[in-house]
């Protein structure tokens, strides 16, 4: 049903209709935003490579054919955004998200302490980016590693070791503090 | 083969927590890959729980893509959608000052539903296993919108659709009370989610809506209908002051104030309702 629903969406954009492309801005963008702050790291830079993938998306209606993923088709515009962005501003030192420290508390806490809610936000945050944004599409967007591979224009084994080395890396940093926070 | 390659095969499976048989054979009899198992799965389920700050932009975005001219490449909207859903709702309410003053004041119909982007995520419970996140969340495919989840934007355009058709008073004012029910449940999930700029929004809409959507509109109705009509809808306005002041109650200071805006204007409608089906003009 919800594969007949997405159809039904892009067939109705595709035909200029205005809610439709409303409904689809909807579903993704908090989606798009938030994989696209966790590459940026930066708020402003997120909402406008949001608002730039939705655009392009939307310029390009009439190329989307019938039994495309319009999850992964969106995302890779929203990444070709992001390469491009990355590239124009030369920003290749990753900042850490300022905010983290200041989120506010929330039910995540009661689950693992804040202490290592932070060290995982800090360690996502320092993750190469390539190996940042394959591991986000599989736990937020549980996407299959030949749909990252689409996203990410790569091949189905590179997005795999992308996935391998970023959960290698957090399990490196976090297994001894989640093992503290049990003992 | 060992742990240490078991527990390799372990990052490189897509998904931890349905290992291949061979690996979930190992991990059943093993403890400390088990272990690491439990720990990559944990991990993995917090990390869509990490707060970012939210986007603000969605708002404005959609605004314009439902009132601007689409860029050159994109295909014109059809004729009938032209007359925007947004201005007939805003001529719903009483007229075209209604809409002039709502628009030149910045108020965003279409962007009155910012959240928080971690509203609608459940957040796992404690310990080493915590509930798998909702499909719904990271389903590959875009899932339909729940009643219980639909947005308000949705709802909007629902009820701009019935009130583009609505050739009575009797079909307006309940398309208003509908829009007002939807209003409200936007309200109530703006004091939860702790977003006073939205909520002060939604609560100014929701008093344009209530005042002069309902209660004007109200007026048009034939005396015999309007008992009929009307009852029904104070009643769910009186069940406004209810709903909000749970929320109220554990909000900060700005964000109850708004809510209860929200309450005042819903006791007010209420009150000019049950006066009007009792015959005296409020």
């Amino acid at each position: 049903v919800a594969r007949l629903d997405e159809l039904n969406l892009m067939q109705r954009a595709q035909q200029g209709d205005r809610p439709a492309c409303a409904e689809l801005v909807e579903h993704y963008w908090e989606r798009l935003y938030r994989w696209l702050y966790h590459l940026s790291h930066d708020r402003h830079t997120a909402e406008d490579l949001t608002q730039e993938t939705f655009l392009k998306a939307f310029g390009n209606l009439k190329s989307f054919k019938a039994g495309t993923n319009l999850q992964a088709w969106l995302f890779r515009i929203a990444h070709n955004s992001f390469l491009n962005q990355r590239r124009a501003s030369r920003k290749a030192r990753q900042t850490f998200p300022a905010d983290v420290a200041a989120a506010a508390e929330g039910p995540a806490e009661e689950a693992m302490s804040r202490e290592a809610l932070q060290l995982l936000a800090r360690a996502v945050g320092r993750l190469p980016t390539d190996f940042r944004a394959a591991f986000l599409l599989r736990v937020e967007e549980n996407l299959s590693f030949r749909e990252m591979a689409d996203v990410l224009e790569t091949t189905e084994e590179t997005a795999r070791w992308r996935v391998f080395k970023a959960r290698q890396k957090l399990m490196e940093v976090l297994a001894p503090q989640l093992d503290k926070g049990k003992s | 083969m060992n742990c240490e390659q078991y527990q390799r095969r372990l990052l490189e499976t897509l998904d931890p927590e349905d290992p291949p048989d061979e690996l979930a054979t190992h991990l059943a009899a093993c403890p400390a890959c088990r272990a690491c198992q439990r720990q990559l799965i944990r991990i993995e389920r917090h990390v869509p729980l990490l707060p970012i700050p939210a986007s603000e932009g969605k708002t404005r975005f959609l605004f314009r893509l439902l009132n601007e001219p689409g860029p050159e490449s994109a295909p014109p909207p059809p004729l009938h959608q032209r007359h925007l859903p947004w201005r007939r709702l805003f001529l719903g309410l009483g007229g075209v000052a209604a809409a002039v003053a709502l628009l030149v004041g910045g108020i965003v119909l279409v962007g009155l539903v910012i959240r928080s982007p971690d509203g609608n995520r459940e957040a796992p419970h404690a310990g080493v296993t915590p509930e798998k996140p909702t499909p719904s969340r990271n389903t590959p495919t875009l899932a339909p919108v729940p009643e219980s989840a639909a947005t308000l934007v949705v709802r909007l355009m629902e009820c701009d659709l019935v009130l583009a058709q609505a050739n009575t008073p009797r079909q307006r004012v309940q398309t208003l009370a509908d829009l007002a029910d939807a209003l409200r449940d936007e309200a109530r999930t703006l004091g939860q989610a702790a977003a006073p700029e939205a909520l002060e929004t939604v609560a100014q809409m929701y008093g344009k809506v209530v005042r002069e959507g309902i209660v004007q509109r109200a007026h048009a109705l034939p005396s015999a209908e309007r008992g009929e009509v009307l009852n029904p809808i104070a009643a769910r306005l009186a069940q406004v002051e209810h709903d909000v002041e749970e929320v109220a109650r554990n909000a900060g200071p700005t964000t109850a104030e708004r809510l209860r805006r929200v309450a005042l204007v819903a006791r007010e409608g209420d009150a000019q309702l049950r006066a009007l089906v009792r015959g005296v003009a409020p």
